[in-house]
């Protein structure tokens, strides 16, 4: 039997749910705790799964690794405080957009990217456009909402900024993995030790106590990391098994389980517009993952 | 060239962490432990 296909869909399940989750710890914790906390436990998930893989680190994999977590725990920082102030049906499908970084450096290097992935980008940025216009009532007037259009503003250019280092965070792995041949396993715990790193450091000079223990919710904060660790092991083992495009597809899906848990236990509303924007961004998203 | 472009977007991506790193939402500029607070105040 194949487990490519219920794989794939776990692992989408486990990293929608697990964002879920981490936005709404952001929204009681500073989202740079949250992150770095649920990196922590992530990475103590991930060196169990070295211990039991025992494959071997190349040095070029891990480094390619190093510098794509440069940009990952800092998108992590991002995408969470983009969940906890900004509606999370909107930043997660716009967040997943970052599918369209590795297009653009295919186009960096002089090659042109196939019609999939160019219909997929055109796709999801349709879809971000449609989603990031404000919501409007039956009189036409922009709803009262704290912070006004400077914070939707705001918020937006979060899950932008998040979507551009997780686009980051695809190219340097590819490079790490593909062009260097090294274990995916290996690559991914360079990139997590990097971002430790990294938002060890911004904690440093800009808050220092945004790294303290988070006291009685660890467990949910480390159930975060563990379950994004968890996902990221099933996608590679469903990419092992399974047709790899459709695993893609699959996995890339993720936002949809973000927004299907912001509606059922938020009660999070979208306009008509914004809907068929984040079924845009999703198409969008899906087709770069297949192409 | 185009790794010169890929580390300057990395850039652009610390940058914006750097900025956006320290909650200026209430209760989360001062203190660290905000639920402490929480169930203090009630």
């Amino acid at each position: 039997m194949n487990f490519g296909v219920p794989l794939g869909l776990s692992s989408g399940l486990c990293w929608g749910a697990a964002d879920f989750f981490g936005g709404m710890q952001s929204r009681r914790l500073p989202a740079l705790t949250v992150a770095f906390w649920s990196q922590v436990a992530g990475a103590l998930g991930l060196a169990v799964a070295l211990a039991v893989s025992g494959t071997r680190p190349t040095p070029a994999g891990v480094a390619w690794g190093l510098v794509a977590g440069a940009g990952s725990g800092c998108a992590l920082v991002l995408f969470y405080r983009g969940l906890a102030e900004g509606t999370m049906s909107i930043v997660a499908p716009v967040s997943a957009c970052g599918a369209v970084v590795p297009v653009a450096a295919v186009l960096l290097t002089g090659h042109r990217p196939d019609a999939l992935a160019g219909l997929g980008v055109i796709t999801a940025i349709t879809g971000v456009v449609l989603v990031s216009r404000p919501r409007r009532t039956a009189h036409d007037q922009p709803p009262a909402s704290p912070g006004g259009p400077g914070r939707s503003g705001r918020v937006l250019a979060m899950a932008l900024g998040s979507a551009l280092g997780f686009g980051l965070f695809y190219v340097f792995v590819d490079a790490g993995t593909t062009g260097s041949r090294g274990e995916p396993l290996w690559v991914v715990a360079g990139a997590r030790a990097s971002s430790l790193l990294m938002l060890s450091m911004i904690a440093l000079v800009r808050n220092r106590s945004a790294l303290r223990w988070p006291g009685r919710r660890i467990g949910p904060v480390a159930l975060i990391g563990i379950g994004d660790t968890g996902a990221n092991l099933l996608f590679a083992y469903a990419a092992t098994t399974g047709n790899l495009a459709v695993v893609g597809v699959l996995g890339s899906l993720y936002p949809v389980a973000t927004v299907v848990l912001a509606r059922w236990l938020l009660g999070e509303r979208l306009s008509g517009g914004q809907n068929a924007g984040v079924a845009l961004a999703l198409t969008g998203v899906g087709l770069l993952a297949a192409a | 060239m185009e790794l010169i472009w890929l580390v300057l977007a990395l850039l652009v991506v610390d940058l914006a962490a750097i900025l956006f790193a320290v909650d200026s939402r209430p209760g989360f500029e001062r203190s660290p432990r905000p639920w402490a607070r929480r169930s203090a105040g009630g």
